[in-house]
């Protein structure tokens, strides 16, 4: 019963306070309980439930802060990841129920479309931020061994983005010839994994960003991949569903593969940097 | 003079006295206002710490665990006599009142 309020508690605290603060709480509090045998019910009317107890040694102006960072760095990944499955099942709803007045479900169409060509900014940013944000703390010591689930989110992202790359490859390798075989149904089938490949890898990189916070820094790694790999699918989204290229122009994929390979070798140095 | 104001007094006065183990500075204060939870007299007791009134040292007890003791800094003192005077002062404004 102790152990569950200090887990509680423990959860709580590693929210509200910075990494060393909150081990130091958490230190003096397991101090505290141990001294005398109280249930939980005890201990929740000595102490007042965790999430109390936490929100009471909070510093305000440290505590907004940390919540403006996490609201950004939501928003960095969240924007990427959930607005092209949006837009792609909106599109599937209006196709098939338009008679049924669901026009209002353009509106996601229109929002992911604006947000695309903020998506540089979106990965530099999120980039930037959570590096600096989840960096060494003084007198921190270099730990060697990788949290525990770490590198199997990281295979599975690179797993997803590999998917993206044959997406990519579908589309730049010589689309006329491509969509003598592809059916129209397979494109479609093909455009919403992609999408769900890239909503699935905005759950993961929030997932790393609370485990950031709450239990090691390194998983900003998992975090910056995932966000790379929301990047790179919507950059292939918006070639997919725009198309505003002159095929008939030679090397044409130069430029867009270029680009592809910036926001993979982007995300992969950062990784890497990550989890120094 | 608030409430926070007094168990601040209060817990600088323990220390006051020399110096004090964390979770008996609590059990202490916990005793004397049973309504305020622990955690709440923690934290006066972080906040102090991280002004600067208080500072925190580990001590060995022979045999046992290491404890956390807490004693008061300079400025420590200065807020202690500054919210000794303040808490004076009222208590003669309230019993000017008659109110004992």
């Amino acid at each position: 019963m102790r152990g569950d309020y200090l887990f509680r508690l423990s959860r709580a605290v590693r929210w509200c306070l910075p990494p060393a603060e909150a081990a130091e709480v958490l230190e003096d509090y397991r101090d505290l309980i141990e001294q005398e045998s109280r249930c939980e019910e005890e201990l929740r009317r000595d102490l007042g439930s965790p999430w109390s107890a936490a929100r009471q040694l909070v510093q305000p102006k440290a505590y907004q802060r940390w919540v403006t960072v996490f609201a950004v760095l939501a928003a960095c990944i969240l924007l990427p990841a959930v607005l092209p499955l949006l837009s792609e099942l909106s599109g599937i709803v209006i196709f098939r129920f338009h008679t049924y007045g669901v026009d209002l479900l353009w509106w996601f169409i229109s929002l992911c479309d604006k947000v695309i060509p903020f998506r540089g900014g979106l990965l530099l940013t999120g980039m930037a931020l959570a590096l600096a944000w989840f960096r060494r703390g003084k007198g921190e010591d270099k730990c060697r061994t990788l949290p525990k689930g770490v590198m199997p989110l990281l295979l599975l992202l690179l797993m997803g983005m590999a998917f993206q790359w044959v997406n990519a490859w579908i589309l730049l390798n010589e689309p006329v010839k491509v969509w003598e075989w592809l059916t129209s149904e397979i494109v479609k089938a093909l455009r919403l994994a992609m999408t769900l490949d890239m909503f699935s890898m905005g759950i993961i990189g929030m997932f790393a960003l609370v485990k950031a916070r709450m239990a090691d820094r390194r998983w900003r790694a998992v975090y910056i991949l995932a966000l790379a790999g929301s990047i790179l699918g919507l950059s292939i989204f918006a070639f997919w569903t725009r198309m505003d290229v002159s095929f008939s122009d030679t090397g044409w994929q130069t430029s867009i593969l270029l680009r592809y390979i910036a926001i993979t070798a982007l995300g992969l140095v950062g990784m890497g940097g990550s989890l120094c | 003079m608030l409430k926070r104001d007094l168990l601040e007094l209060c817990l600088l006065h323990l220390m006051a006295g020399g110096d004090q183990y964390g979770y008996e500075l609590l059990r202490r204060l916990h005793e004397v206002f049973p309504d305020v939870q622990e955690s709440a007299i923690y934290a006066i007791l972080r906040q102090l710490c991280r002004e600067g009134a208080t500072e925190r040292y580990q001590g060995e007890t022979s045999g046992g665990p290491v404890r956390k003791y807490y004693r008061l800094t300079r400025d420590g003192q200065e807020r202690y006599d500054a919210l000794l005077r303040t808490w004076r002062e009222m208590r003669d404004a309230v019993a000017a009142l008659g109110i004992q």
